[in-house]
């Protein structure tokens, strides 16, 4: 009896360690990185002796065969240094080879971000730029370039912002010809485009109704709850607080239950879906593959970043027919721009580099105005030297659009961290369902009482944010609710956060 | 201890071949294993070495944690449809395919046997995307006569996502059964079906007295090998709807993933990896326990049917 109970659980033993090896077992896949590296014959002239220095980077593509055309000129620059461009097929196999590369020592010289900036401080992964700094070289860029916890931290400055900030991430794209079959063109013979959010409805629905089950007037992705919280990123023009700082920062509370705009983001939502309206495929569809759909005219709008006129070029380049114009306001008028935090840093120096004046001249190299230049004149993407993102540098019309519609309504709102630094420590808990989930339940019906939904977020989050802020208190820092509040801020206006006297 | 020794010296060159088997699989699975039991006592990001120790409270947490549950029942109404279904899919497929009036058998196992030989992220992209072709057709069909008034998103619509997603783990995983049991089959001897043909056996006969008990051992190793398959499903869950819409078709193994792996709503990683692993161990620990019942059952069960007979007799 008792050696066939003992058999017994060795076999469900057995059964739970398969269960768990298989749970455990690894999910992804992590490309291995693949090392490129140009270099050059050294010149005849005496040198210093030659140096390799290693950058880690995730963007892949285009953007991947620039830096390796910016590392083969920087070696024309500087023949004794070759930077050795390793690129991985995604931010995840990036995060995951970055840690173990700083656990084995064995980590890159230079890198751009994958982890989050104070992440990276608390690891001690990165080394301040301080020692070859000057003021005149801080002094090229824009006003916010600089910020604690986004590339500064204690004073100290660890990168730079490359990219055009301020900006709204989300911008909307339209299918020309399908407006016009559907009859959306103003008495000049150009397409009328959404001003508003009852025009995005209406048109949607006239454009579905034009096209008879073959094309719909927009397209929304569920498959991902991440572009889903996007769409509340709207009620930003009505004055509503977005992510990543989610609640009202003038009184520090939580307001998707109370702030109308939120309700009326939801209705508009739920009406497109009424009208008929959405590409009835919302389950497939996510950010990755939402510019394919469109390119193929399923429907003839989808919101979402700028990026995807970069997408469009390479993947479907004889698609020409879309503009990309600013997302619409609300229709009682718009009271408030689309805030944006700093620009967060980019290009860092390894902790653990044994050439870090040669890697010190590779960041330099990515700071200066000749790599920007190209950046953009490539179409890489949007430089934070604003003066080089004229039309007539940016060579793809679509990405023209892009840029001009990202810095319609972008502003920089309230940073508490630029204030507070410590503020940066308060990490609340994840909320679940948070925004984007809650909008897909609420979008399929699975949540019917919606308004008690967003009453029970507010609820959550608050408390989320206060046990954070406890929490953090309780080991000794002097963060309180009141630095993440701001009386005096105009969702209308650029705000300068100011650092406490 | 005498006897052990001789007994393993007897038969060293069976131990040497699976030694290094075993090797690896202490380094890479039962190490990981019990490494990952450590990690579910603290809060981890998975960088440098666990230090915020917080005992239990992972376990508590799961425990309460009403999507947990939700992911744990999907994975269980995943696998009670997946499981009974395939096998018998796969028992049928496979009496046709050793049956010598079928011509072209090689063909048609080569057919059925290659989904397992495919990529599942990718046969699940690819079927995601042939629904916006092949579940028009269907919806406009549908509608055509007068059954739906739009279009029916299938993996958007919380109805039908977790039975595509079931339809599709079914057909991904057939060749698996079907390959045992055509061995199983295969090794069945003819005279036994000669001698009972003799006897006046039809083909139902045949079939439920000889084919079955014959393979029945093969059957309860194919049984419990598809059991835990479909216990740890996600590839194809992951790529094809992420576990949504909302939750819908979300299951341990997705939600695991998203505990150990989870990106904010900044883009910035979260990741919970003490957290993740404490989900692992407590489905672990389910399924033990309910493995452990079932065996219970199953030997009570045996013992009955035992004991009636002995009495009938």
């Amino acid at each position: 009896m008792r050696s066939r109970f003992l058999r017994a659980g060795i076999l469900a033993i057995i059964i739970a360690s398969a269960m768990l090896t298989g749970c455990g077992a690894s999910t992804g896949t992590s490309a291995a990185p693949t090392a490129i590296s140009q270099p050059s014959a050294p010149t005849a002239t005496p040198l210093p002796e030659p140096v390799t220095i290693t950058f880690w980077e995730c963007w892949g593509g285009a953007t991947g065969d620039f830096m390796v055309e910016e590392a083969d000129r920087f070696h024309e620059q500087y023949p004794w240094i070759t930077v050795e461009v390793s690129h991985f097929s995604g931010r995840g196999a990036f995060r995951e080879a970055f840690a173990l590369a700083f656990e084995s020592e064995n980590a890159p010289d230079t890198f751009i971000r994958g982890h989050s900036f104070m992440q990276m401080i608390e690891n001690g992964w990165i080394q301040p730029l301080d020692p070859w700094l000057t003021p005149e070289w801080k002094a090229r860029f824009p006003e916010g370039a600089f910020s604690e916890t986004r590339n500064m931290w204690r004073g100290e400055t660890y990168s730079f912002t490359p990219f055009a900030a301020p900006g709204v991430s989300r911008v909307l794209y339209i299918n020309e010809d399908l407006f016009r079959e559907a009859g959306l063109v103003d008495a000049d013979g150009d397409i009328q485009t959404p001003e508003t959010w009852g025009d995005l409805r209406s048109m949607a629905a006239q454009i579905t109704e034009a096209g008879k089950g073959e094309f719909y007037g927009i397209g929304i992705g569920i498959k991902d709850p991440r572009p889903m919280v996007w769409w509340f990123d709207l009620a930003t023009l009505a004055g509503a607080p977005m992510t990543p700082y989610d609640y009202d920062l003038r009184t520090g509370k939580f307001v998707y239950s109370t702030h109308p705009a939120f309700a009326q983001i939801i209705e508009l939502l739920l009406g497109m879906k009424e009208d008929g309206s959405v590409y009835p495929h919302e389950g497939t569809i996510d950010d990755g593959n939402i510019y394919s759909f469109f390119g193929q005219a399923k429907f003839a709008m989808f919101m979402s970043g700028s990026y995807h006129a970069n997408n469009l070029s390479q993947d479907l380049p004889d698609f020409q027919n879309y503009r990309i114009v600013p997302v619409p306001v609300p229709d009682e008028g718009q009271t408030g721009e689309v805030p944006s935090t700093p620009g967060q840093g980019h290009f860092f120096i390894s902790a653990q580099s044994q050439h870090p004046d040669e890697a010190w001249l590779w960041i330099d190299w990515l700071a200066s105005r000749g790599f920007h230049e190209r950046l953009v004149s490539n179409g890489i993407g949007f430089s934070i030297f604003a003066d080089l993102n004229k039309p007539e540098s940016i060579p793809d019309v679509h990405q023209a659009q892009a840029y001009e519609a990202s810095a319609a309504h972008g502003v920089f709102g309230p940073f508490p961290p630029a204030r507070n630094p410590d503020t940066a420590l308060v990490r609340p808990e994840p909320v679940v369902p948070d925004v984007g989930d809650m909008l897909i339940g609420i979008y399929t019906g699975q949540i019917e009482d919606w308004q008690q939904a967003l009453v029970d977020l507010d609820a959550h989050k608050q408390a989320a944010l206060e046990a954070a802020i406890q929490e953090v208190r309780e080991d000794g820092v002097d963060v309180s609710i009141e630095d993440f509040i701001f009386l005096d801020w105009n969702p209308m206006e650029n705000y300068v956060t100011k650092p406490a006297e | 201890m005498h006897n052990l020794w001789s007994s393993i010296r007897k038969h060293i060159w069976s131990y040497a071949f699976v030694m290094p088997m075993f090797v690896l699989f202490l380094g890479f699975t039962f190490y990981p294993l019990l490494a990952s039991v450590r990690y579910t006592f603290y809060n981890w990001d998975g960088i440098g070495i666990p230090k915020d120790f917080v005992g239990f409270k992972h376990y508590i947490s799961i425990a309460q944690d009403p999507f947990f549950w939700n992911a744990f029942r999907n994975t269980f109404v995943y696998t009670i449809v997946l499981v009974p279904t395939q096998l018998t899919l796969a028992l049928g497929l496979a009496v046709i395919l050793n049956s010598n009036w079928l011509r072209a058998r090689s063909v048609f196992r080569f057919i059925f046997f290659s989904p397992i030989v495919t990529s599942s992220a990718v046969v699940g992209i690819v079927i995601s995307l042939a629904f916006t072709v092949v579940g028009d057709d269907i919806s406009k069909a549908l509608m055509g006569v007068g059954v739906l008034e739009r279009p029916i998103d299938w993996l958007g619509n919380p109805h039908t996502a977790l039975w595509v997603v079931i339809a599709v783990g079914i057909w991904i995983s057939l060749g698996y059964p079907l390959i045992y049991f055509l061995a199983a089959l295969q090794s069945i001897e003819p005279e036994l079906y000669d001698a009972a043909r003799v006897d006046g056996a039809g083909p139902f006969s045949l079939f439920w007295r000889i084919t079955i008990p014959l393979i029945r051992p093969v059957g309860l190793v194919v049984l419990l090998i598809t059991t835990l398959h479909s216990l740890r499903v996600f590839n194809i869950v992951q790529v094809m709807t992420m576990g949504g819409p909302y939750f819908a078709t979300d299951v341990v193994g997705t939600f695991i993933y998203r505990q150990a792996f989870y990106i904010d709503e900044a883009g910035d990683s979260e990741a919970r990896l003490g957290y993740a692993s404490a989900a692992a161990l407590f489905m672990g620990l389910l399924v033990m326990g309910i493995s452990l019942l079932q065996i219970a059952a199953v030997r009570h069960a045996a013992r009955q049917r035992s004991e009636n007979r002995i009495a009938q007799s």
